[in-house]
């Protein structure tokens, strides 16, 4: 048995008490809020309509155009990042230039701050795209129709801040299927494309679940990329039409926060509200995390 | 006694009408010091210089909880706070009228709208808001 | 049993074998899934372009003020040239200096912070752990990144901002630390998981012959296997820079955002992305404050840009270096 010497200690103890510290941390901000704001999720604090002062809660319409707002940003965003993935993954030869510049493309849209996607999606979206629709079929209204915030161009804009967290998840489990399923399929007969709609997909299932999944749990969270491009701060009902405002869980976080008519009577309220946030985005980060664990150990086995 | 302490100053960010007023009417054109806390809500301001001793701000009277309301000293001499009466006779000179803004279209329901908002149930929500309401007949 | 060894799934229709032929159908499919895998360099390139194009007007309208986004002025009502950043104002003035000089002060302060922090852990993770250790421990700091920024704003605004005020009885309760803090949190998990990589990526050949030589566990790691790691644990210190750089809802609750030009850790700060959010939203299309928030916005692009090929390239280098050419993903 080697004795351990005092060196090796003192870096298991500095480096384990890193370790403790980060951990420590997020125990600790989980623990403050979830103990504050759990007890204020009463159905009525979630399921009801809001009053006078959004102290009293009442989030529904808070949770509902949240959840359309990622529901629209998801059905645009999946589509097209698994079928980037599976160009890059099936079709590109491995070291061609176009894939190189494809996968540089999905790296810097990674690296783009979320506030510049807000100004992206003002003034491409909302100003550009809009503008152009108002012109051509709504000359005629007295106002913007399409040329201003709405759940749509938020939805839009958050489609594609989470397009390369798609793309990489999806790309990363395609990869994990070995060849000869590839190749068996090939020598059955089956052209690319049946390769891919019957046997690469349905093999690569679960990573791409992981992939909405955690593109669900980032485009959840974001508030900067929709602040100027459709959260409205408050209304009484939810969004009804893709060109409505809509109120955003994360948003009136920061809106509790800084912005109640009372911050000391909102407080109850604002912690129920991050408990909220944290479910809808927390909870499926986990879930995520877990689902890619299993199918990691399973490409192991 | 004084403590030797810098006093806090709670601004507005420069996206609030509440900031451009106290710019022009207060400060008469000068700029803050840079030193000037911007918060994004007058609710943020109050919040602020309830939890700081030495914190000074500004805001609409109606989110003013939990703070000590400063008074103003008039032509007369007199220190006067903001209220319904001050506010209207021009004793308290901070106070500024909220706009509504409407395109040109005419009629229908914005009209209503309009009408409702002179009208006694909606001076009684603004007052319940902290708002001073409109006189009648305006 | 795994997803893998499962058969494939749905038989093969008979009528598919032996036919290799690609129809022209799918011939039009396959250009079309090559054309939608083009769609996220459309959407780079027009991220630039639009912000750009609001910004843009800056150089040939109204000329005469450039000088003034970056030169110090001497204003009518202040005492020497200074950099000020008024922009609602008469006459507004809008010099970015302090704003950049309140990004690179809560940046750096975070990074001082969460660098050695997160690098500490991932040594631990990656050299010291015991295996099961490794599997929760290295998911769940994962999961930090998990948290939106917003949760860490409000987390910092009443929490944080509470601890030090406490702690230091500091005159200004919204500061560059207290924002600086809460941006560290975001910053731990991106230095963390590169730098365990970088750290894993070490051949374990060279482990060995250094405890061959005699040389104790400790030596190892930080005489060994950290600098032979060392440009990937760089390329994670850049790339967490560029993420602080890039936040918003943290520094925009929790920094006081006032405009400072100094460089005390404890007076408060106004960061470009706090800027872009806090006054974006009131200011007239068109006019000189909009189209220079959309100037900031390139410059927060380009920026970002630059830090995440100079942290990826590094990271391609140190895999070749260590592996040979062929181990490049």
């Amino acid at each position: 048995m080697k004795r351990v010497s005092r060196g090796d200690w003192l870096l298991s103890a500095a480096t384990g008490a890193a370790v403790v510290l980060v951990l420590g941390s997020l125990v600790a901000i989980l623990g403050a809020i979830v103990v504050r704001g759990a007890p204020v999720l009463s159905p009525k604090f979630v399921f009801g309509s809001p009053g006078a002062d959004p102290a009293d809660g009442g989030l529904l319409p808070v949770i509902l155009g949240t959840v359309a707002c990622t529901l629209l940003m998801t059905v645009a965003c999946v589509p097209l990042g698994v079928t980037t993935a599976v160009w890059l993954s099936e079709y590109a030869p491995r070291t061609s230039t176009l894939a190189g510049i494809v996968r540089s493309a999905i790296r810097n849209l990674a690296a783009v701050p979320s506030i510049v996607f807000g100004l992206f999606g003002l003034g491409f979206f909302v100003l550009f795209v809009g503008g152009k629709i108002d012109s051509v079929f709504y000359a005629q209204a007295t106002g913007p129709v399409f040329a201003r915030p709405a759940i749509l161009w938020s939805s839009l804009t958050l489609a594609l801040l989470t397009l390369p967290v798609v793309v990489v998840t999806t790309e990363e489990a395609l990869r994990t299927i070995p060849r000869d399923v590839r190749e068996a399929a090939f020598a059955l007969g089956a052209t690319r494309l049946q390769v891919v709609w019957r046997v690469i997909l349905p093999h690569a299932k679960s990573g791409i679940w992981t992939g909405v999944i955690l593109a669900v749990s980032r485009g959840a969270g974001e508030v900067a990329p929709i602040l100027f491009t459709g959260v409205v701060g408050w209304q009484s009902r939810a969004p009804t039409d893709a060109r409505d405002g809509f109120m955003h869980l994360g948003n009136h976080v920061y809106l509790l926060a800084t912005q109640a008519p009372d911050v000391e009577r909102a407080q109850p309220a604002l912690y129920g509200t991050v408990v909220l946030l944290l479910l809808l985005t927390f909870s499926l980060n986990i879930a995520a995390v877990i689902l890619r664990h299993r199918s990691r150990a399973g490409a192991r086995a | 006694m004084v403590p030797d302490w810098p006093v806090v100053l709670y601004s507005r960010e420069n996206s609030s009408g509440t900031y451009a007023y106290f710019k022009e009417h207060v400060l008469k054109k000068a700029d803050f010091v840079a030193e000037a806390q911007s918060l994004p809500g007058t609710a943020a301001v109050m919040y602020a210089v309830s939890h700081d001793r030495y914190g000074i701000g500004y805001g609409g009277v109606s989110r003013g909880h939990g703070v000590r309301l400063v008074p103003l000293v008039s032509k007369t001499g007199m220190d006067v706070l903001p209220s319904a009466r001050s506010a209207s006779s021009g004793e308290y000179p901070l106070a500024r009228p909220l706009l509504v803004y409407r395109t040109t279209e005419r009629g229908g329901e914005v009209d209503a709208f309009v009408r409702w908002l002179g009208e006694r149930p909606a001076r009684a929500l603004a007052l319940e808001a902290g708002f001073f309401p409109l006189e009648e007949g305006t | 049993m795994t997803a893998l060894a499962r058969p494939v799934r749905g038989k093969p229709r008979p009528s598919l074998l032996g036919s290799t032929a690609t129809p022209r159908w799918e011939r039009i499919v396959e250009r079309l899934i090559a054309a939608v895998a083009f769609v996220s360099v459309a959407a780079v390139l027009s991220i630039l372009a639009f912000v750009a194009r609001e910004a843009a007007p800056l150089f040939w309208e109204g000329r005469e003020h450039l000088p003034d986004l970056i030169l110090p002025r001497q204003w009518a009502g202040y005492d020497a040239p200074a950099h000020v950043w008024q922009p609602v104002g008469f006459p507004p003035k809008h010099d970015v200096v302090p704003l950049l000089i309140g990004t690179l002060k809560i940046t750096g302060l975070a990074m001082l912070v969460a660098g050695p922090i997160a690098l500490l852990s991932a040594v631990y993770i990656a050299e010291l752990a015991p295996r099961r250790v490794r599997e929760v421990v290295k998911p769940a700091i994962e999961l930090f990144a998990g948290i939106p920024s917003v949760v860490l704003g409000f987390f910092s605004l009443v929490f944080i901002a509470h601890f030090l005020e406490r702690l230091f009885g500091l005159t200004y309760r919204l500061n560059a630390l207290v924002a600086a803090l809460g941006l560290a949190l975001t910053i731990i998990p991106v230095v963390f998981t590169v730098s365990e990589d970088a750290l894993r990526a070490v051949p374990k050949s060279l482990r060995e012959a250094s405890a061959a030589l005699g040389a104790r566990r400790w030596q190892t790691t930080l005489l060994v296997v950290v600098p032979a790691a060392l440009p990937g644990i760089a390329a994670a210190f850049v790339l967490g820079f560029g993420r602080a750089i890039g936040e918003t809802m943290i520094v925009l609750m929790a920094s006081g955002i006032a405009p400072v030009v100094d460089a005390s850790p404890v007076s408060s700060a106004r960061t470009v992305t706090a800027t872009i959010a806090a006054e974006l939203g009131e200011t007239a299309r068109g006019g000189e404050h909009w189209r220079v928030l959309f100037a900031l916005g390139v410059l927060l692009f380009l920026i970002t840009w630059a830090l995440d090929r100079m942290g990826a390239s590094a990271v391609a280098r140190l895999r070749r270096r260590l592996h040979g050419p062929e181990a490049e993903s």
